[in-house]
C-alpha cells in the first residue's frame, strides 16, 4: 500500500467526507483517492455500509403522518413549476412568434377577402355600367334611327287609325324606304280587356309578318322593323299571346303604302 | 462503486424521474430512520418532524445533484437530514451548552420497537459496542458536533476523538459485518 494511501486511511478524513463535514479541496482530493485506488474506496463503502446500519439501529417510529403532507407540497411544487419551468425561453419565442404569424396570417387573410369582395363588388358594377352604356348606346341608336327617319325628307308619314271596334286607336308610322328605316307612334290605344292585345302586321309581298304587340308607350316614338317589298300595316285585336293568321275580322286599323 | 440494492436503484429512477412513487418508496423504507437521525439531533418530537419533512423536500428537489457514483442513496439521505437538523437547531437558538451536552442515558435508550428492519435486532448488536466509541459516534453523527466540539463537550483531546470515530466505525464493521449481507439480500 502506498504510503499517502496508508495515510490517508489512518486519517479521520474519510469519515469526514462520508458525513459531509469536509472542504472542496479535500473533497476533490478523497473522491480521487476513491477512485483510483480500490483500498479507499472499498474502505469508504464499508464506512457507508456501517453508517447505514448504525442510523437504522436508530430507526424511530414517527408520530404523525409526515408522508401525506411531503406528498401533497410536492405535488404542489410539482404543479407549480410545470406550469411555470417547463417553458423553456426558445419555447415561449416559438409560441409568440407562431401566435404573431397566425394573427398576421388572420388579418392578411382578412384584408384579402375584403379586397376580393370589394373586388367582386367593383367588377360587378363595370359590368353593371357596361350592360348600362350598352342599353343606353342601343337606345340612342334607336334615337338617332327614329330621329333619322323624322328629320329625312324622304319619310312618309302614315296614320293608322282604329276602326269602330277600336275608335280611340290612333297610330302614325314613319316609313323611309330609302333608307329603309321605319318607326311608330302610338299616339293612343283603347283599353282592353286583360285576354286580348293589340298586334301590329306588315304585308310583305302578300304575306303576313308578325311585327309585335302593341302597348301603351305614352306617345314615344317606337322603331319598327323594316322589311323589302312591305304594301302596308295592319293592326289586329286578337286574344293574348295569338300565334295564328289573323283575319279580317280581328282588323281594327289597316294602311297600305304608296 | 458500492453495492446497490434493486430496491435503492428503483428508488432514485423515480425521484430522479419526478414520480411521487419514489417518494413514498423512500419514506416507507428510509423514513423512520431518517427521522430516528432528526430526533437525535434535535431531541425534540416537533423540530424532528419539521427536519424530516423539510429534508424530504430537499431530497425531492436535489435528486439531480444526487450522484449515484460517489455515494450510496443513504449516505446522501443521511447527510441532508443531519445538516437540515442542526440547521434547524441553530436557527432556532437551541444550541444552548443544556442541549448540546451529551445525555448519556439516551446512548442506551434504543427501543426494541424503533428498529427497522424488524427482524434484526440490532439494538443488541448496538449495545455491545463499546460505551466510549457510541459516545463519539452519537456526537458526530448525531449531536452536530464536529470533531472539536465533541472533543470539547466530551473533555476528550481531540485526537482520542478521531480515533475512536475510526474505531467505533471499524467494530461496528465488526458487529454488523455478518448483517450486512443479510441486510443487503432483504431489501432485494
Amino acid at each position: 500500500m502506498k504510503k499517502d494511501v496508508k495515510i490517508l486511511l489512518e486519517s479521520d478524513l474519510l469519515e469526514k467526507y462520508l458525513l459531509g463535514d469536509i472542504t472542496t479541496l479535500e473533497e476533490t482530493r478523497i473522491e480521487h483517492y476513491i477512485e483510483t485506488h480500490p483500498e479507499v474506496a472499498e474502505r469508504y463503502n464499508e464506512l457507508q455500509e456501517n453508517l447505514e446500519i448504525y442510523a437504522k439501529a436508530h430507526a424511530k417510529p414517527i408520530p404523525v403522518d409526515i408522508k401525506s403532507k411531503v406528498l401533497e407540497i410536492i405535488e404542489k411544487e410539482d404543479n407549480h413549476h410545470s406550469s411555470k419551468r417547463g417553458m423553456p425561453w426558445y419555447y415561449v419565442a416559438a409560441s409568440v412568434a407562431a401566435i404573431a404569424f397566425a394573427a398576421t396570417t388572420v388579418l392578411l387573410w382578412n384584408q384579402n377577402r375584403l379586397l376580393s369582395t370589394e373586388k367582386n363588388s367593383v367588377a360587378s358594377q363595370i359590368s353593371n355600367l357596361k350592360n348600362e352604356i350598352v342599353a343606353t348606346n342601343s337606345k340612342l341608336q334607336d334615337m338617332k334611327s327614329n330621329y333619322a327617319v323624322l328629320n329625312n325628307p324622304e319619310t312618309k308619314k302614315y296614320v293608322l287609325s282604329g276602326n269602330e271596334r277600336a275608335k280611340q286607336l290612333k297610330t302614325v308610322a314613319y316609313i323611309n324606304p330609302e333608307e329603309k328605316l321605319s318607326a311608330i307612334n302610338i299616339v293612343s290605344l283603347p283599353n282592353l280587356s286583360e285576354e286580348k292585345e293589340f298586334q301590329m302586321w306588315a304585308n310583305v309581298d302578300g304575306v303576313l309578318v308578325h311585327l309585335g304587340t302593341l302597348e301603351k308607350a305614352d306617345q314615344k316614338l317606337l322603331s319598327l322593323p323594316y322589311q323589302e317589298g312591305i304594301k302596308g300595316y295592319k293592326i289586329y285585336m286578337v286574344p293574348k299571346g295569338f300565334t295564328g293568321e289573323a283575319t279580317a275580322e280581328n282588323m281594327v286599323a289597316s294602311i297600305d303604302l304608296d | 462503486m458500492a453495492k446497490r440494492s434493486l430496491l435503492e436503484t428503483q428508488i432514485i429512477q423515480l425521484l430522479k424521474d419526478k414520480n411521487e412513487e419514489g417518494m413514498s418508496l423512500l419514506y416507507d423504507n428510509y423514513g423512520e430512520t431518517l427521522y430516528g437521525i432528526a430526533l437525535k439531533v434535535t431531541k425534540n418530537e416537533e423540530l424532528a418532524q419539521d427536519v424530516l419533512q423539510e429534508s424530504l423536500i430537499k431530497i425531492w428537489k436535489k435528486i439531480h445533484t444526487y450522484d449515484e457514483d460517489k455515494s450510496k442513496l443513504f449516505t446522501w439521505l443521511f447527510r441532508i437530514t443531519r445538516n437540515t437538523a442542526i440547521d434547524k437547531i441553530r436557527s432556532r437558538n437551541l444550541k444552548t451548552d443544556q442541549e448540546i451536552q451529551m445525555d448519556k442515558s439516551n446512548v442506551y435508550k434504543v427501543g426494541i420497537e424503533s428498529i427497522t428492519p424488524e427482524h434484526l435486532d440490532l439494538k443488541d448488536h448496538l449495545d455491545s459496542l463499546e460505551d466510549k466509541y457510541k459516545i463519539v459516534l452519537e456526537a458526530l453523527f448525531f449531536e452536530g458536533m464536529t470533531q472539536q466540539e465533541a472533543s470539547d463537550e466530551l473533555d476528550i483531546p481531540l485526537g482520542t476523538i478521531k480515533s475512536r470515530l475510526k474505531i467505533g466505525l471499524r467494530e461496528l464493521r465488526k458487529i454488523y459485518g455478518p448483517l450486512i449481507s443479510v441486510l443487503f439480500y432483504a431489501m432485494l
